[in-house]
């Protein structure tokens, strides 16, 4: 996996994580259309007459597609809710499907109750089969995905080229922004321990982009070496431990990696420059250990 | 400040230029000198990543005060024996 590629696809987790309700169907959409434009059919609710249990089709596949996420997949609301989605769309579009497609927002799969209510309704439809699609399903969609829809989408990505142009100024401009936020407490920092990716189960993108910026993060460390303040390492390393605290335990380690990301670079996406800096300073601090859980025993 | 950090470099912790003070103090001399071989010496060391700055020289100077380990004579620095 390149660098854009995993800028990208840890952007799309993020994305997919955040998003719940209609805000989740405006997401799927999003996704479907960029990657099979016309052929995705979009469908919004109509006044008194809803959307007639049509999320979305597509043509060319005859696939009908029902999005259902909620903030917790509850059973007494999940069940009859399917069974109603399924049996209007049957109804409304089942000429025009072979296949329909239930896509939820649930990162550890299904619940026991709705995989068998899904293979129940297959078994007694015949003709029609039933898909259910989740975080790796539509992550094989988002990988259809054009360059130019991604930047579109996330705007632009850091590339190869960019870290080989990186220079010392750009690092500069990203220190001097957290500079700012930095708690005056100078405190002692432990020693790199290994596998800390492992340990705090980071994903495979996210990985690739925290190389991506260890390749550059020795300059964080020349810059400050020569800065006029001796102690701006310290006290921006407080900051980082500061941050990463309130941020542990209300979101994964995945979005924390992008709320730092955000904290760290701003909510402005930047040039790839900047953003290869933001990753660079990152790398520096997880790294020394101010952000994140360290390894456990062997990993280390 | 005082001591080497995870992002403090050894050279630039003010107990590492004290001891670089020190070490130049075999005889009593005015502050500007002291600072003047220090700095000088910094600067023919093309290989060091982190030269000395004059704000670093004064609170190490400071340190050193703090601790008893220098005094100002008429003037001059000297080193204060133990």
């Amino acid at each position: 996996m390149n660098l854009q590629q995993a800028f990208y696809e840890h952007k799309f987790e993020i994305a997919f994580l955040r998003a719940r309700g209609d805000a989740f169907q405006d997401f799927f959409e999003r996704l479907m259309g960029f990657a099979y434009k016309a052929d995705f059919m979009a469908c919004r609710p109509w006044g008194n007459r809803g959307d007639r249990k049509n999320d979305g089709f597509l043509r060319s596949e005859r696939r009908l597609f029902q999005v259902y996420a909620p903030n917790e997949m509850k059973e007494s609301v999940a069940i009859p809710k399917i069974r109603e989605d399924f049996e209007g769309a049957r109804i409304h579009w089942g000429v025009y499907f072979d296949e329909w497609v239930f896509v939820h927002n649930g990162t550890d799969g299904l619940p026991p109750h709705v995989q068998k209510l899904i293979l129940e309704l297959e078994k007694a439809n015949t003709g029609i089969k039933l898909e259910t699609w989740g975080l790796e399903e539509l992550r094989l969609v988002f990988r259809r995905l054009s360059t130019d829809d991604l930047q579109l989408w996330f705007g632009f990505a850091p590339t190869d080229e960019a870290r080989a142009r990186l220079g010392f100024r750009d690092i500069q401009v990203v220190l001097e922004r957290i500079g700012e936020q930095a708690v005056p407490f100078v405190q002692p920092v432990r020693d790199v321990p290994m596998g800390k990716i492992k340990a705090n189960a980071l994903s495979e993108s996210v990985a690739a982009l925290l190389k991506a910026g260890m390749a550059k993060a020795p300059l964080v460390d020349e810059f400050y070496s020569r800065w006029h303040d001796a102690t701006l390492g310290e006290r921006i390393a407080q900051s980082f431990r500061t941050k990463y605290e309130s941020l542990r335990g209300r979101f994964s380690p995945n979005e924390i990696f992008a709320e730092l990301q955000v904290w760290v670079g701003g909510d402005d996406q930047g040039t790839p420059e900047h953003q290869l800096a933001v990753l660079a300073v990152m790398a520096y601090y997880f790294e020394s250990c101010d952000i994140f859980e360290e390894a456990r025993g062997d990993e280390s | 400040m005082i001591l080497p950090s995870k992002h403090l470099s050894q050279d630039r912790a003010l107990l590492t230029v004290g001891v670089g003070i020190l070490q130049h103090l075999g005889q009593p001399k005015t502050v500007s000198a002291v600072w003047e071989e220090l700095h000088r010496r910094g600067e023919e060391a093309q290989h060091s990543a982190t030269p000395l700055k004059f704000d670093q020289f004064i609170l190490a100077l400071d340190l050193l005060f703090l601790m008893g380990a220098v005094q100002l004579d008429e003037g001059l620095l000297r080193r204060k024996k133990p």
